[in-house]
């Protein structure tokens, strides 16, 4: 009795039907090919595209509680952070990351007033906001390398909301989706 | 045995007895990192402790600060001044303990620099979330000093890092 063999040509030839399954006809490609790949993927999800998961209600109803996303860790390498861009947040180090949306720019000035929000005394049209909130806020002036940073879900407490200015160096990238 | 064989047990050997005395004697840093993470394993609840669980938890909490140990919590709280001491903070966590429900705290990206011999910072970023239907998750930025006393390193000073400038809500 003879093993199950393919009838292929070349390498494949001879080579039992469960060893192509597992490894292919040529192991040595094989290796180059899942060597390769996992390189990508650790080049790809640890540096570029972080994979993340949304654990808080303050972005909501734009992302919400346990919705799967990534962040681009690159996307500021080529363009500078902009207003009504979602970014990541770094606190000590990148684990744990704060989603906000960027509605200030370096330099401007920020108040809100019964929730709408002006911008060195301009009204700012937030299409994205789905339930304003009556907040009121004192203007803050932005430094050279300062982004105020919001949430989508004004229905919160403005206390329990963390906002304000984030400096330049804590925006770690965009969010992908 | 051929020699080559020798020199591979011998290798072996030595690598797991430095693994054994990297278990059994840590050094200051990993000391530092296992009081800090045993503080976030002891401030984890399941919310089926019975009182004196919860006692010993927060005896064990309290163990880990310094006796002149302060807590600063006023940039992120609504708090009037500082916590100070090891037996102000045992008062606090122990009033609060009857309204301890489920909650898990986990510690990320703990970098430990040592100052001296005696003393330490850590950064951390500490985060808690609560179980159940409307479970809840909040983290937070703190940095730690830890000093060592009699042998012991214990945390000497909380400071709740804000990171960023809050505006003036009105």
């Amino acid at each position: 009795m003879t093993d199950a063999t393919t009838e292929g040509r070349g390498e494949g030839r001879g080579t039992p039907w469960w060893q192509i399954i597992l490894i292919g006809r040529n192991p040595r490609m094989t290796l180059v090919r899942i060597g390769v790949t996992a390189l990508l993927a650790w080049f790809v999800f640890g540096e570029v595209l972080r994979p993340m998961r949304v654990a808080g209600p303050s972005m909501e109803p734009t992302y919400r509680l346990g919705q799967i996303n990534f962040l681009n860790r690159w996307s500021f390498k080529f363009h500078p952070p902009a207003r009504s861009d979602v970014v990541g947040v770094r606190l000590a180090g990148e684990s744990v990351v704060y989603l906000k949306r960027i509605i200030g720019l370096p330099g401007e000035r920020i108040r809100f007033v019964r929730g709408q929000v002006f911008v060195d005394d301009d009204l700012l049209v937030e299409p994205y906001l789905k339930n304003p909130a009556p907040w009121n806020e004192a203007e803050l002036q932005l430094g050279p390398d300062e982004y105020f940073l919001v949430g989508d879900n004004r229905t919160m407490s403005a206390r329990d909301h963390t906002h304000g200015a984030f400096r330049r160096s804590k925006l770690i990238g965009r969010v992908l989706l | 045995m051929s020699r080559s064989s020798r020199w591979l047990m011998i290798g072996v050997v030595l690598a797991g007895l430095a693994g054994i005395a990297w278990r059994l004697w840590p050094n200051d840093e990993r000391k530092i990192r296992q009081t800090i993470l045993g503080m976030a394993a002891d401030a984890t609840f399941t919310g089926h402790e019975g009182n004196f669980a919860k006692l010993g938890k927060i005896g064990s909490i309290a163990g880990r600060f310094a006796e002149d140990a302060e807590v600063h919590l006023e940039q992120v709280l609504p708090l009037d001044g500082p916590l100070k001491g090891r037996e102000t903070i045992r008062q606090m966590l122990t009033a609060g303990a009857p309204y301890m429900g489920a909650v898990t705290v986990q510690v990320y990206d703990l970098q430990v620099q040592l100052v001296d011999d005696v003393s330490a910072t850590a950064l951390l970023t500490a985060s808690a979330k609560t179980t159940g239907k409307k479970g809840e998750f909040d983290a937070q930025e703190f940095e730690l000093r830890m000093v060592k006393r009699e042998g012991r390193w214990l945390v000497g000073r909380v400071e709740a890092v804000l990171g960023y400038r809050k505006p003036n809500i009105q």
